[in-house]
């Protein structure tokens, strides 16, 4: 189930190449189980990531499903499952790349995982 | 030392730092030497119609919540012998400080906000100039409000607890501060992780409760916040927008 999930950011990352890297975080933990992208990245780093999505979803509060965080480097987005999954999605994308598409092919990646997809 | 005392010497600290710096990035150093002398009180920079009012308080901003819900002003006046006190302390500043009249407008025990609101000509001149020389984040803000009048119900800049709005008037902010307010304490709070970058160069965009097209976006410089409140703007276009005029 893990390698179709993989599967599943790999075929995003090629149907968006804005997204340089692609990362599924359980938010509950704040561990990342899954990512895939032409950046790579040590493990304590995209642990941190996990814990920017906690915390910019916390941020964003209980009713948002996203939000989008911008620096001069890049452009993250985070989009969290809606149903009670505790997975998100975060998105790095190049600064001046548009949020908009991103977002809606984000929701549609997310919901397509089920709370149990990630079982081994 | 009182707190009239703490007041007075944070005003000429203000003064000195005025005298001495003068340049760009003075608000930030402005509001952290406010801030500095006069905790665990905290203030609100008002600019509205020219005019600039510190008030002082002891409680967090938020605290406008249970103030607007209460139908209280945010500086409801105080006593007549607390204003000749605070009068008489003020008439020693512009002594000591480049000021040449004090406007005192204070609140204080009962009212929602335990402090003291100071209207200060000179002062008023300086610190205006000073929002004014921030060329990057106000004149981006501000910018963004003029092209966007119809979205932007409110925009204001915020150090600490302090708060200079940029666009919409007092009763804008009180009505939107209690849904903001909550947001950027959990974005600025020391754990979380977006901090750092918020606070030097970064912007985040949220919806906005109760989540029908609104957001708030936040943008950061060295030491300073600024916000917009916006209607009828998602965040991913708000924030398509924010960029598009930063390139620009």
């Amino acid at each position: 189930m893990a390698e179709a999930a993989h599967d599943m950011l790999r075929a995003f990352c090629t149907a968006n190449p804005s997204c340089a890297l692609l990362a599924l975080s359980d938010l509950r933990v704040g561990t990342m189980l899954l990512a895939h992208g032409e950046l790579t990245y040590p493990q304590e780093y995209l642990d941190a990531v996990s814990c920017f999505a906690r915390d910019a979803l916390t941020v964003a509060g209980a009713g948002a499903d996203h939000m989008i965080f911008c620096t001069p480097e890049s452009t993250r987005l985070v989009v969290r499952e809606t149903r009670p999954s505790d997975l998100a999605l975060t998105a790095f994308a190049p600064p001046d790349a548009d949020p908009r598409p991103l977002l809606e092919a984000l929701r549609q990646l997310v919901a397509s995982f089920a709370p149990n997809a990630l079982a081994a | 030392m009182t707190n009239i005392d703490r007041i007075c010497a944070t005003l000429n600290v203000v003064a000195r730092v005025g005298a001495v710096t003068g340049g760009v990035r003075d608000l930030p150093t402005l509001l952290e030497a406010f801030n500095r002398t006069i905790l665990p009180r905290r203030f609100l920079l008002q600019h509205k119609r020219g005019e600039i009012s510190f008030l002082v308080s002891n409680r967090r901003l938020h605290r406008m919540e249970h103030a607007s819900a209460r139908g209280l002003p945010w500086n409801r006046p105080l006593g007549a012998e607390h204003r000749a006190d605070v009068g008489k302390a003020l008439l020693s500043l512009c002594a000591a400080a480049p000021l040449d009249r004090v406007d005192v407008t204070p609140c204080g025990p009962g009212a929602p906000f335990d402090g003291l609101g100071i209207a200060a000509p000179d002062l008023i001149a300086f610190v205006g100039s000073s929002v004014a020389a921030l060329p990057d984040l106000q004149t981006r803000i501000v910018d963004f409000a003029r092209r966007h009048p119809e979205q932007v119900e409110a925009s204001f800049l915020m150090a600490e607890d302090a708060i200079a709005t940029l666009t919409g008037n007092e009763e804008d902010i009180e009505r939107v501060f209690p849904s903001v307010s909550d947001m950027l304490d959990r974005a600025t709070a020391p754990t979380c992780s977006l901090t750092a970058s918020l606070e030097t160069d970064g912007a985040l965009a949220v919806p906005r409760p109760p989540y029908d097209d609104g957001s708030f976006l936040i943008a950061g410089e060295v030491g300073l916040l600024g916000v917009l409140v916006l209607r009828d703007l998602p965040a991913t276009d708000a924030m398509a927008h924010w960029r598009t005029a930063q390139v620009a």
